[in-house]
């Protein structure tokens, strides 16, 4: 059975700073991971060197009793910027990313923060 | 009253001209003036609205770079040619015309800069630090004295996206205007070049805030540039942060993110 890991946002995909959000996650790994942790993070997309930075952080461990399966929810503030942005040389992308001990991938949930529009590109 | 407080300094720093033609301050007046630039730097720590953008020299533009690189290239070259002769046994026949024509480039570029350092001081003053899209904005401008000579002045704002990247061993920066807009423009407005001015502007709301990261970069400028007869064109360019709301600086201290997040320093978060 391959590891399945799911964020699940109501479908929305579109937050605005400051806003407080709930963000379910769930689980099912064969066996119970050391670790799982959300995290909202920024990165820069196109010509230059990717930036990137964590917003916000949540980790579970072991330590904590952590099961096979199993499912959380994570209120959060959405952070005032970066805004998300599609410039011509720069992009700033926005996703949620749950990650497990021993999981193939993470799981990504995209959104965009903010209202800022795409500048015309000549 | 902000608008008052702005008009009053500059009124000060312009200094309309006196009977005896002078446009210095008197000392009493520049103590005046000097503390109210100390006491708008104060202010702006202290969140008052009421901020000093810059008080730089405007630096001579392109024209003079161009003077200055060629003031350089013809000694660089002589004395080049100098060493070579002495040291490698290269004989190089000058003609008697050549020291008279150095000389005459030397001294012209000299005397280009020297005129320069006499173009007059410009001071922008703006009504806060950060600038909030689809806010109206107000700055003041005023030379530090008569502005004689000077046909045109222009204050342009600026968006600009800036990526950084490696290519083998070079770090190159592509830019790209995204925004340009002329706030003010003595000549389109057909209005003579006075002493000190004071306008007002608004970003239009929805522009992209200012992003400073290490490679990528959203950078918003006023392009201040002045023409100036006889002189060397006077520009500078201020950087401004945009902003929606409050001030990110606060939220650079974690201020906004949920307790248990792990935002660190960083302006934006933790490095991911």
């Amino acid at each position: 059975m391959s590891d399945q890991l799911q964020i699940d946002l109501e479908g929305r995909t579109d937050f605005t700073p400051g806003e407080r959000v709930s963000a379910a996650v769930a689980w099912e790994t064969a066996s119970p991971p050391a670790w799982i942790e959300l995290t909202l993070e920024w990165r820069t997309r196109g010509r230059g060197t990717t930036d990137a930075a964590a917003a916000f952080r949540r980790r579970w461990t072991a330590d904590g009793g952590i099961e096979a399966a199993g499912a959380e929810v994570v209120e959060l503030v959405m952070p005032p910027g970066p805004l998300t942005w599609a410039g011509r040389l720069v992009a700033i992308e926005w996703a949620f990313y749950l990650k497990a001990d021993g999981a193939d991938a993470p799981a990504v949930y995209p959104i965009r923060l903010g209202g800022i529009a795409a500048p015309p590109h000549d | 009253m902000v608008l008052d407080r702005l008009a009053s300094l500059v009124k000060k720093w312009g200094q309309t001209p006196g009977d005896d033609g002078s446009w210095w301050p008197e000392p009493a007046t520049r103590a005046a003036v000097e503390s109210d630039v100390e006491r708008a730097s104060r202010e702006r720590s202290g969140g008052d609205p009421l901020s000093r953008f810059t008080v730089e020299l405007i630096t001579p533009g392109r024209v003079g770079q161009v003077g200055c690189g060629v003031a350089l290239l013809v000694p660089a070259a002589v004395a080049g040619a100098a060493a070579a002769g002495l040291f490698g046994g290269l004989r190089i026949s000058m003609p008697p015309w050549i020291a008279p024509a150095v000389a005459g480039v030397l001294g012209l570029g000299a005397l280009y800069f020297f005129l320069g350092l006499l173009a007059p001081t410009l001071r922008v003053l703006a009504d806060r630090d950060t600038f909030d899209p689809a806010v109206p904005h107000t700055l003041a401008w005023s030379f530090s004295r008569a502005p004689r000579g000077v046909r045109r002045v222009r204050v342009r704002l600026a968006g600009q996206e800036r990526a950084t990247y490696r290519r083998g061993t070079t770090t190159t920066t592509d830019t790209h205007a995204f925004y340009k807009e002329v706030l003010f423009d003595s000549l389109e407005d057909r209005q003579p070049v006075t002493a000190s001015g004071v306008f007002g502007f608004e970003l239009p709301p929805g522009v992209m805030h200012s992003f400073d990261a290490s490679s990528n970069e959203i950078r918003w400028t006023l392009e201040v540039k002045a023409w100036v007869a006889m002189l060397p064109d006077v520009r500078h360019n201020i950087v401004l942060t945009v902003w929606p709301g409050e001030d990110p600086r606060a939220y650079y201290g974690g201020a906004g993110s949920d307790a248990d997040a792990d935002a660190g320093p960083h302006p934006y978060g933790a490095p991911a």
